[in-house]
């Protein structure tokens, strides 16, 4: 399935893109995608317990079964305001 | 309910005109506005981004919550983003209502909410370092 993803602040800098398209195999889920798109193992270490993840504008759960066409963000720590 | 993302300065008078209901006698409003210093440390400007449509939404869950909590009739949340100096105003609620109690609990659960929930960040830039992001909620930084 087609997953799109979307980088913001924190993640786009460490990244260097703002976007991604990735191919996935069917139940496949937001924690699966952290370490195929960051660096390293260890910055996927240091980065999971600090983001959030959201499905489609909405905040999900990390282990939430992803579906064809989902547009996945994670969100770094929040500064709004 | 009004709720806004934009590029350009905040206005309070042009927003505050749009809260005229009679039945109201209260309206209250919070603006945030870029300060010169956070954690001890001379700051020269900021720059927010934001993911737009959620926290578009995220802002209308929250006007939703407030009219049900406290039985407000009207609430705005302007948030501008881009590169901001000091003295600019980065947010702007204004909550309007029957009783002054509701619109200030009101106004202040916006703004507590907004900057826990909404995906909003913000990049500060200082005289003597380079600039970095700051994080509020969910926890700090990675190193």
């Amino acid at each position: 399935m087609n997953i799109s993803l979307r980088y913001f602040a924190h993640l786009r800098e460490l990244l260097g893109r703002d976007r991604d398209c990735l191919k996935l195999p069917q139940g496949a889920k937001p924690q699966d995608i952290l370490p195929l798109i960051l660096p390293d193992p260890t910055a996927a270490q240091k980065w999971i317990p600090f983001l959030k993840v959201a499905i489609n504008a909405t905040y999900a759960a990390l282990d939430s079964p992803l579906q064809d066409g989902d547009e996945v963000t994670f969100i770094p720590p929040v500064a709004g305001g | 309910m009004h709720f806004i993302i934009v590029k350009h300065p905040i206005l309070p008078t042009d927003l505050e005109a749009e809260f005229s209901d009679p039945s109201c006698g209260a309206f209250v409003s919070f603006c945030g506005r870029v300060r010169n210093h956070h954690d001890g440390r001379t700051v020269t400007g900021l720059e927010y981004e934001a993911y737009s449509p959620m926290a578009l939404g995220i802002f209308s869950e929250i006007g939703a919550e407030v009219k049900r909590r406290f039985g407000v009739n009207r609430l705005a949340i302007v948030h501008r983003v881009g590169k901001l100096v000091i003295g600019d105003i980065a947010v702007w609620i204004g909550a309007e209502a029957a009783h002054r109690d509701a619109a200030f609990e009101a106004a202040r659960y916006a703004i507590d909410q907004v900057k826990e929930r909404a995906p909003i960040w913000k990049k500060e830039f200082y005289p003597d370092a380079e600039p970095r992001w700051v994080a509020c909620h969910h926890g700090s930084r990675p190193a």
